[in-house]
């Protein structure tokens, strides 16, 4: 009884000092993201996308699709990107061995013929078995290779791209009109230093899309994808605003990143290895460009939207969170060596360890703080009083924080037009703190259980990718 | 610790509130003032035909303040598409109602960024050349670069030519993107052809560069010798520029050059600029420097010269596609050319 009561008491202010630190960065990062978006929002009204549109300096870009069993969604996609507002772009489709119609679907719907068409060998993908162009539209190619998941069907677009930067999209995304040219701002204010950029995903259930646009934003029914969307802007509105803002971003969204292809290819690409690919190769761009110790920008640009589906069942929320518990701790993990150290400034001694800390191992706390929680009272070690308090002022503190990403969406971007909408989200942030964000780290646990045991059976599931899409769907 | 987790919590919930207030407040207040903007919009569209008509100043006395507002808007936006005698009259408008002088003094007096940066943009909407000069003066002198390149895009618009001077060397100094400042070189047209001749010496080689590739839109044939000298220069992204210039130019008499660049010079980057000049320049005397190009181990430069040698002589690479099946780059522009793609 000793044992448990010392461990409890050294538990008790351990996750109290936690939950300080997390909540204080937290409200750190939502003052430093004010002051981001509010400077984004400024440019907004003195900025001429037109311009940009119809100079003849705008770099080219090659989008990316990598489309695994997309049948249903790919034509969408494609169309929708064909149809960017943006000068000079290529897009690259790469069918990763797909078991349905995914490529006959292409074929038919862009009237492909068969080319040869050499790739480069810079990065390692499976073998390609062959190659199309679109006969409508010249600027599509699509490639069919064997599978190899995501990240090996990203390097072999990669290669097949003829042009200096390279965006990556998913199949079931779209993209705003000027969401391409938005993102490339950085790339257009700085061609010298930019290598990265990423723009907000947002959750496209609910909203009417025709024709791969999204003609009328709305909230989805499903209550799981409604906690997605407030989840959602706190996550881009405030994390990575601030993160972009301390020039630590380590998560570009593989949903949509625009990217130096030299720097890509000077990396190694995408790692096969992980299914956290996105990040990992953002970590591995921080680390090089900084070891080199060369100037540049990784920067995340609020106002380019890309629309993605978000799961709204448990399964498949669960699965999708199982997903990026184990691709964050593979990549933690591949550069663990960059932890505290002092040679990649803010990214080694304050980004890594934060994510090491608050991202991978913060459902560990919070899932143990719950349960030992009664046994702590059971022990008399913590008074009725003191924890109605502490559960109230964390009740307000999420609350705040979700009101205040609500806010910066509101005075920002504000997509979600309708009153009673507004009114939704709101209610949604007051219940998000004890019950969706709880039932989320109890899914990224058990992913870093699984991860911790070895678990081969879920690894061939999400590597080889044999019966599902890229996003398990 | 009970009483600090209470204050917190009273803290937060205050704070919260004011969260969800603000954002109430907004949405009431934004409704109102966007349902009111875009009825007077309806309302006084009619008359912004009337302005661009020469009528405007017939309208002016019957407006109020918030209608003189809405009107500027639909005209700022329609400022933007038109040009020639309705766009004079759009601009006299807005000189006559004492816009431009409201946009100009926020230009020079307003101590927020974001301000001066909005007027700067507005006055080269309103198309008044009075506004020049002191766009000038903030494209050198204000501190913030948002501002500075609002007014380089407004110098553009305005085709203000005695500007050329600052622009090339906002553009040299490249204290705004040079893709803004080479935007408004190139809106102002060929008048800014001797300001850009004269950075073709600078001592920073990303000037030079800029300069070769903005010669290549604005200038033309008479221009070519001083492209043809920056194939020789030093620095390899300057040879790339002056490359894909001279073949925007159609500067054949360059091809012999550009034939020795594509084969012998040490950048990658600069062999593929040159094997796709030659492409563009169509000149058969280049085919032998492609061929030798299409050999080659850099699958850029290879890829590209054998798209040059399709464009140039497009019989010539299908039958030498059925002759050298295993050349995957002339297989690919061989199916291209088939296919009317090339």
């Amino acid at each position: 009884v000793s044992f448990l009561t010392t461990f409890c008491i050294v538990f008790g202010l351990f996750a109290i000092s936690y939950f300080v630190a997390l909540n204080g960065i937290y409200l750190g990062f939502t003052l430093l993201s004010w002051r981001g978006i509010s400077r984004q929002r400024y440019r907004h009204s003195y900025t001429a996308l037109e311009q940009a549109f119809a100079s003849p300096l705008t770099p080219a870009v090659s989008v990316i699709l990598p489309a695994y069993n997309e049948e249903s969604l790919v034509g969408e996609a494609v169309h929708s990107l064909l149809g960017l507002n943006y000068p000079r772009l290529e897009v690259i489709v790469v069918n990763d061995g797909s078991t349905d119609r995914t490529l006959s679907f292409l074929q038919e719907e862009f009237d492909l013929a068969q080319i040869h068409h050499p790739l480069r060998t810079t990065l390692d993908h499976r073998r390609v078995r062959s190659t199309y162009i679109s006969r409508r539209q010249p600027n599509l190619l699509v490639v069919d290779k064997e599978n190899g998941g995501k990240a090996d069907a990203q390097n072999c677009a990669i290669n097949a791209a003829s042009h200096p930067y390279i965006c990556v999209v998913d199949a079931d995304d779209n993209l705003e009109d000027d969401a391409l040219l938005r993102v490339a701002q950085p790339f257009l204010d700085d061609p010298e230093h930019a290598v990265a950029t990423g723009g907000i995903v947002r959750i496209s259930n609910g909203c009417r899309i025709e024709d791969g646009i999204v003609r009328d934003v709305g909230l989805p029914k499903s209550r799981l994808a409604t906690f997605q969307i407030v989840e959602y802007f706190r996550a881009f509105l405030v994390g990575r605003v601030a993160w972009s803002r301390l020039g630590s971003l380590l998560i570009i969204s593989g949903a949509f990143g625009m990217f130096s292809r030299r720097v890509v290819e000077e990396v190694g690409g995408y790692w096969p290895q992980t299914v956290g690919e996105d990040a990992e190769l953002v970590m591995r761009m921080q680390r090089y460009l900084r070891k080199q110790r060369k100037p540049y920008t990784i920067e995340f640009v609020p106002d380019p939207v890309c629309w993605t589906k978000a799961p709204d069942t448990f399964r498949g929320l669960a699965r999708q969170r199982g997903r990026w518990a184990r691709g964050l701790f593979e990549s933690l993990w591949r550069h663990k060596r960059v932890l505290f150290n002092p040679t990649y400034g803010l990214f080694g001694l304050f980004a890594m360890p934060y994510f090491v800390a608050f991202e991978l191992f913060g459902p560990v706390v919070e899932i143990l703080s719950v349960i030992l929680l009664p046994l702590t009272i059971a022990l008399g070690l913590l008074s009725y009083t003191f924890l109605l308090a502490f559960l109230i002022a964390a009740l307000m503190l999420g609350t705040f924080l979700a009101a205040a990403a609500l806010l910066l969406q509101e005075f920002s971007f504000r997509r979600h037009v309708h009153h009673k909408e507004a009114v939704r989200l709101v209610l949604y942030s007051f219940l998000e703190t004890f019950s969706y964000r709880l039932l989320v780290d109890l899914w990224r646990l058990l992913a870093l259980v699984s991860v911790a045991s070895g678990n081969r059976i879920w690894n061939t599931k999400l590597y080889a990718a044999s019966e599902t899409n890229y996003n398990g769907n | 610790m009970v009483q600090i987790f209470i204050f917190c919590a009273i803290g937060l919930a205050f704070a919260s509130f004011m969260c969800v207030f603000v954002l109430a407040m907004r949405r009431v207040f934004l409704g109102h003032s966007e349902n009111k903007r875009l009825g007077l919009e309806h309302r006084v569209a009619p008359l912004a035909l009337d302005v661009t008509y020469g009528f405007g100043s017939e309208i002016e006395a019957t407006l109020s303040d918030d209608e003189r507002t809405a009107l500027a808007g639909v005209l700022r936006r329609y400022a933007r598409q038109l040009s020639g005698e309705a766009q004079q009259q759009i601009t006299e408008f807005f000189e006559r109602t004492g816009l431009v002088a409201r946009e100009l003094s926020r230009l020079e007096h307003s101590l927020w960024f974001n301000r001066r940066a909005q007027a700067a943009r507005a006055l080269g909407d309103m198309g008044s050349n009075s506004a020049i000069k002191p766009l000038m003066f903030a494209l050198a002198n204000d501190p913030s670069m948002d501002v500075r390149s609002a007014c380089a895009r407004s110098l553009g618009e305005l085709q203000a030519s005695e500007a050329v001077g600052d622009l090339v060397d906002a553009f040299a100094i490249a204290n705004i993107p040079r893709l803004v400042s080479g935007g408004a070189l190139l809106a102002i047209g060929p008048s800014s052809l001797e300001g850009l001749l004269g950075l073709r010496k600078s001592e920073d080689p990303a000037v030079r560069r800029s300069v070769c590739e903005l010669l290549g839109w604005l200038g033309g044939p008479s221009d070519s010798s001083a492209l043809r000298q920056a194939l020789h220069d030093p620095d390899s992204s300057v040879r790339t520029a002056a490359s894909a210039s001279l073949a925007r130019l159609g500067s054949s008499n360059a091809a012999q050059e550009l034939c020795d660049l594509a084969v012998i010079d040490d950048d990658p980057e600069v062999r593929l600029a040159a094997s796709r000049a030659l492409g563009m320049l169509g000149d058969r005397s280049s085919i032998l420097a492609l061929v030798d190009r299409i050999e080659s181990d850099e699958f850029d430069v290879a890829r590209e010269a054998a798209h040059s040698l399709g464009r140039i002589a497009p019989q010539d690479t299908v039958k030498g596609a059925s002759e050298n099946p295993d050349n995957e780059y002339i297989a690919e522009v061989s199916d291209l050319i088939q296919l009317g793609l090339l």
